[in-house]
């Protein structure tokens, strides 16, 4: 099977080159904490074993005269040494780019991707598989790989299709509009520097916890977070009567592959929206969370989720849009974010579920980490994976205060729960 | 090359081997520099954990300000060839056809303005005072150089400069109320109207000094007479809306 040399960017991508910018990156990243320090050679070697597995994630994106598009390359992206702060700063687009780079320090194998190339379920899968192969040259052979890709083979066709375009069905309703959400307040920090804050807590409490509630764990975290979001917003709210305060959407990402029976390395997630309103007075947990329990699985809906791909589908296919030059398409693109984009929503959380590893590797992996991408909108996102017994939540922000994680991890440690936070506050206050 | 885990597990296996110090990983055996850091190489770590769950190493922004630069560059090459294609275009012109030193120069000058405008725009970019003190300061240039070219009899020394003097001073003001007052909406509101008051003050006195030989107000009393009570009730207000409940149910909005 001959591997085409270029593919068009999925549905979702085609947005981003569009607002790329200082602090809108499109990165975020996955790390792997390893129990020992890492042997670089053998890193590299892992790398350039695994990444024909996965074709097209060894390629740049070129600019053409209507899109963008993925070209393969033959080349191998060097490993860079990590940094304190992540996920900035990329060459992600023209010759010689890479949409994906790979860090190391210490312990830590990282890889940080553009939202352009896959989404987190992709990097995971592709991380998960350079972790494996790392440690296999280590000399920890596994004897069960499940579902993990397996270096050396070909890579299935099916992985590179378009899921959007596969599933989407004939003429459906457009989305509805939504108003502007709440905001933290606040102004930005300078281009460059992005606070991460990582939690990480036993995971069998608050699954335990989220049992009682009757709620997922995705569900109780959202409304820990709703409610750590409405605290802030009442408080900005009796400091500045006389300021609007707009309701508190959050952004939650439904990875669509278990939906659809699809195995696609592309972008391929719908969003969940629970709402609530700080202008109709202090809503308690329980409100909270039951609103959110009924809005996560109402539009967690095959029809719903149909719907959602078929209007972005028809987004794209338009005929106007698709013989639009670029470089207009951008301006547009631009302009529409702007006015419709993040500002819909007040911040994102989005779990990448529990990390599975073949069996003999699992010990020589002490946790998993990731980091959301930066937006300059919501300026504070929460993201979450589990490995083992551990979970970690990590609050990726573009605001030199930590206001919403604290309010977040006091609301957490109310309930109990043992929390370990660590973040990189104190080397950015250092870095010039 | 490959190190098997157990071995790497042993504290023997750490003080073996070629290792960077700042990146804490283990390298090729022949490695003479760091790849990841360029920085030397030691044959062992020291440390067994991470000072920091953070490395300490930055990731720079590559070159901002020299795309800031360039970009400025850019832009400022953009309007000089703008400007100065139709120059030498209306110089050539006037020449060929036998003008001296006519309406080619009014060109000149106007398109220097525009120049001027979008040197200013570049140079001062965020930098809100001297941008909009250099627009005063630019129109008076221009204003001087029409005089001389058209033989007005110096009205840019007796009105121009005059008008441009006073709209300098009270951009200054303006700006230095801005700041002092930024934490008082209200009064800032209310200074802002009596500046503009005395703006047209000076206006009127300007013009009348150079129509009549001296300065006489007429419509400037009538702004001001409207601004003045206007910045007056608004100081009122400030103070006096946020204790009176009257008030507050009154102008409620």
């Amino acid at each position: 099977m001959s591997t085409p040399t270029w593919l068009r960017l999925d549905n979702s991508a085609n947005l981003w080159p569009a607002i790329l910018g200082n602090r809108y990156t499109t990165l975020f990243r996955l790390e792997a904490r390893l129990k020992n320090q890492v042997c670089l050679p053998v890193l590299e070697k892992a790398l350039h074993a695994v990444l024909p597995r996965f074709p097209f994630f060894q390629a740049q994106i070129r600019a053409g005269f209507f899109w963008y598009s993925l070209q393969r390359r033959t080349d191998f992206p060097s490993i860079e040494a990590d940094v304190v702060n992540p996920c900035m700063n990329p060459k992600l687009t023209g010759p010689n780019s890479w949409p994906f780079r790979v860090r190391v320090w210490d312990k830590v194998i990282a890889c940080e991707f553009s939202h352009m190339l896959t989404d987190g379920t992709g990097a995971l899968c592709f991380m998960r598989t350079l972790v494996s192969a790392y440690l296999e040259e280590q000399g920890l052979i596994p004897e069960d790989r499940g579902d993990l890709p397996e270096p050396g083979h070909g890579y299935q066709a099916d992985e590179w299709i378009d899921p959007t375009a596969l599933h989407a069905v004939g003429k459906m309703p457009r989305n509805e509009k939504l108003d502007k959400a709440f905001h933290l307040p606040g102004r930005l920090s300078l281009p460059g520097k992005y606070q991460v804050i990582h939690g990480l807590t036993p995971l069998a409490p608050v699954l335990e916890y989220a049992r009682s509630e009757g709620l997922r764990l995705t569900e109780l975290i959202a409304a820990l977070y709703l409610e750590a979001l409405q605290e802030l917003a009442l408080k900005r709210k009796d400091a500045r009567p006389q300021h609007r305060v707009d309701p508190i959407r959050l952004l939650i990402p439904v990875n669509l592959r278990p939906v659809f029976g699809s195995r696609t390395m592309r972008n391929f997630f719908a969003f969940s929206d629970p709402l609530i309103d700080p202008r109709l007075g202090r809503l308690d947990f329980q409100s909270i969370s039951r609103l959110v329990y009924h809005t996560l699985r109402s539009q967690t809906e095959i029809s719903h989720l149909r719907k959602l791909l078929s209007a972005n589908l028809a987004d794209e296919t338009a005929m106007w849009k698709r013989i639009t030059p670029l470089f207009i398409k951008n301006i547009a693109i631009g302009a529409v974010f702007g006015l419709s984009g993040d500002r819909r929503f007040s911040s994102s959380l989005s779990n990448l579920g529990v990390v599975h590893m073949p069996k003999s590797q699992e010990s020589a992996i002490e946790n998993w980490r990731f980091i959301p991408p930066p937006s300059s909108v919501t300026k504070t996102t929460l993201s979450l994976i589990s490995y083992h017994d551990t979970l970690c939540m990590s609050f990726g922000s573009l605001l030199p205060d930590a206001n919403l994680p604290c309010t977040f991890f006091r609301a957490l440690s109310s309930r109990g729960f043992n929390l370990k936070v660590e973040s990189n506050y104190q080397q950015l206050e250092d870095m010039q | 090359m490959s190190i098997p885990l157990a071995a790497i597990d042993s504290p023997l296996h750490k003080q073996a081997g070629t290792w960077c110090a700042a990146c804490r990983v283990q390298l090729a055996p022949d490695a003479r520099v760091c790849p990841l850091c360029k920085g030397p190489v030691s044959l062992g770590l020291s440390a067994t954990e991470a000072p920091s769950s953070f490395p300490s190493c930055v990731d720079k922004r590559p070159g901002l300000s020299a795309r800031i630069a360039k970009r400025r560059a850019l832009a400022f090459a953009i309007i000089s060839g703008i400007t100065l294609v139709p120059a030498v275009l209306c110089l050539a012109i006037e020449k060929r056809y036998g003008g001296v030193a006519g309406w080619s120069f009014i060109v000149l000058a106007s398109l220097g303005l525009f120049w001027g405008f979008a040197f200013a725009g570049i140079a001062f970019y965020r930098h809100p005072l001297p941008l909009v003190v250099s627009i005063p300061v630019l129109v008076g240039i221009y204003l001087r150089t029409l005089d001389e070219l058209l033989g007005f009899s110096g009205w840019s020394l007796s009105l121009g400069w005059p008008l441009c003097a006073v709209s300098i001073v009270m951009l200054l003001l303006y700006w230095v109320c801005s700041q002092l007052l930024k934490k008082h909406p209200g009064i800032r509101c209310a200074v802002w109207f009596a500046l503009t008051a005395l703006w047209s003050l000076g206006i009127d006195f300007c013009i009348s000094t150079f129509r009549g030989g001296h300065g006489q107000l007429s419509w400037s009393i009538v702004v001001a007479s409207a601004l003045l009570p206007l910045a007056f009730g608004i100081v009122l207000c400030t103070f006096v809306y946020v204790h009176s409940k009257t008030l507050q149910r009154v102008f409620h909005w």
